[in-house]
């Protein structure tokens, strides 16, 4: 599945595609954005920064049980610091319609383009 | 660790004394040093010093050290076999599956904490993806031999399990995805694609990675033995009568 997140700046998009890496498993509106979590990632890159970011909210989403629908990123450089909100996972409330396993290096891409920033990639599930 | 395997089992308890402070100790401080003996994680043994006694639930005096990474690294090493010597099933269940249930030279030092974490909660459960648990009846036969080789005929119920390793794999996965596509350039490799990161399998890298592999891959065969004998139990509740072999019917 793909996920794509464009925003007017590079933090807006991977921003944005974290909220569409959990759209994929669930109707973001289902998730209250209760508890924060911070991460923080370094990666030589952009586009592997973008993968490192998704991981981290894959890993966190698995290691807490937990869906997040709010995201704040501040870049510097190679290096992310990122906040999510969310609340404990609820089958019943969120009927989750996936378990995302990873983020992939497939069609991996953070560019600017047309005055806006977009960050993409495919995510296992 | 999730809600199949008992994790852990007892190692000896160790009283340090004299012959004369053991016959004057407490004889609760034997009871309890022998339930910490059989605490989850416990390593080589639950040890009760001179001046043992009574504690809550453990020895005042008592002495005991825990690595939560003990029983994982031993499935990591195990594989289907450590789920069999665990109650998951049986000897004879090992001859039926690949390497013999236990793939060597597994290393689970380099499997990272987070893979690590991952996994806890998940030995046992399908996931989700193409992994799948059917219930399958046999409708037709095409080749009559092969068919009995592998105890297969009309009418018969086959359970098919599909699963792998879990959230320990795919950080694994992860992990080494990141780490060979950073280093591709100190290894000579010119990747057209980022996702073909890879790393020549003598350098270190590789070796590192061969290890971790062969840990999931050992976790991947504990998983699918876990719920084999699950399967095993469920049919043997809901269906008395029934017999679920993974051995040939003569």
């Amino acid at each position: 599945m793909g996920v794509r997140g464009v925003g007017l700046t590079k933090a807006q998009a991977f921003e944005q595609a974290a909220l569409a890496l959990t759209a994929v498993v669930t109707d973001l509106q289902t998730i209250e954005a209760r508890q924060p979590i911070e991460v923080e990632c370094e990666a030589p890159d952009d586009e592997l920064l973008l993968a490192d970011w998704l991981n981290s909210l894959i890993y966190e989403m698995s290691d807490r049980k937990m869906l997040f629908s709010r995201f704040s990123v501040q870049l510097d450089g190679q290096r992310l610091h990122g906040q999510a909100w969310g609340e404990s996972l609820d089958p019943a409330r969120h009927h989750p319609a996936v378990e995302i396993k990873g983020a992939t290096y497939t069609e991996l891409r953070v560019a600017q383009e047309k005055g806006e920033w977009v960050a993409q990639t495919v995510v296992d599930v | 660790m999730g809600n199949s395997p008992a994790w852990g089992h007892a190692v000896p308890a160790v009283i340090f004394a004299s012959e004369t402070l053991v016959r004057e100790m407490d004889q609760k401080v034997y009871e309890q040093a022998v339930n910490v003996a059989k605490l989850p994680d416990i390593v080589k043994a639950s040890y009760a010093m001179p001046d043992a006694n009574w504690g809550y639930g453990f020895p005042i005096g008592g002495v005991a050290a825990f690595d939560p990474d003990l029983e994982m690294d031993a499935m990591l090493l195990g594989g289907a076999r450590w789920a069999v010597e665990n109650g998951w099933g049986f000897t004879e269940d090992l001859e039926r599956i690949e390497e013999s249930g236990q793939m060597l030279h597994a290393k689970p030092d380099e499997v990272s904490q987070q893979a690590k974490q991952r996994q806890r909660d998940e030995m046992g459960t399908l996931g989700s993806g193409n992994h799948y648990l059917e219930v399958q009846e046999v409708t037709a036969v095409f080749e009559p031999a092969i068919a009995q080789v592998f105890g297969l005929k009309i009418d018969g119920i086959v359970v098919m399990i599909h699963c792998g390793s879990r959230g320990l794999g795919h950080q694994i996965g992860t992990e080494f995805l990141k780490r060979m596509a950073m280093s591709a350039q100190q290894h000579g490799v010119h990747m057209p694609y980022r996702e073909l990161a890879c790393a020549p399998i003598d350098s270190d890298l590789g070796r590192t990675y061969l290890g971790a592999m062969r840990a999931a891959i050992n976790c991947a065969l504990a998983n699918r033995q876990i719920l084999t004998h699950l399967v095993r139990q469920v049919f043997a509740d809901m269906l008395p009568q029934s017999v679920l072999s993974s051995t040939t019917c003569p």
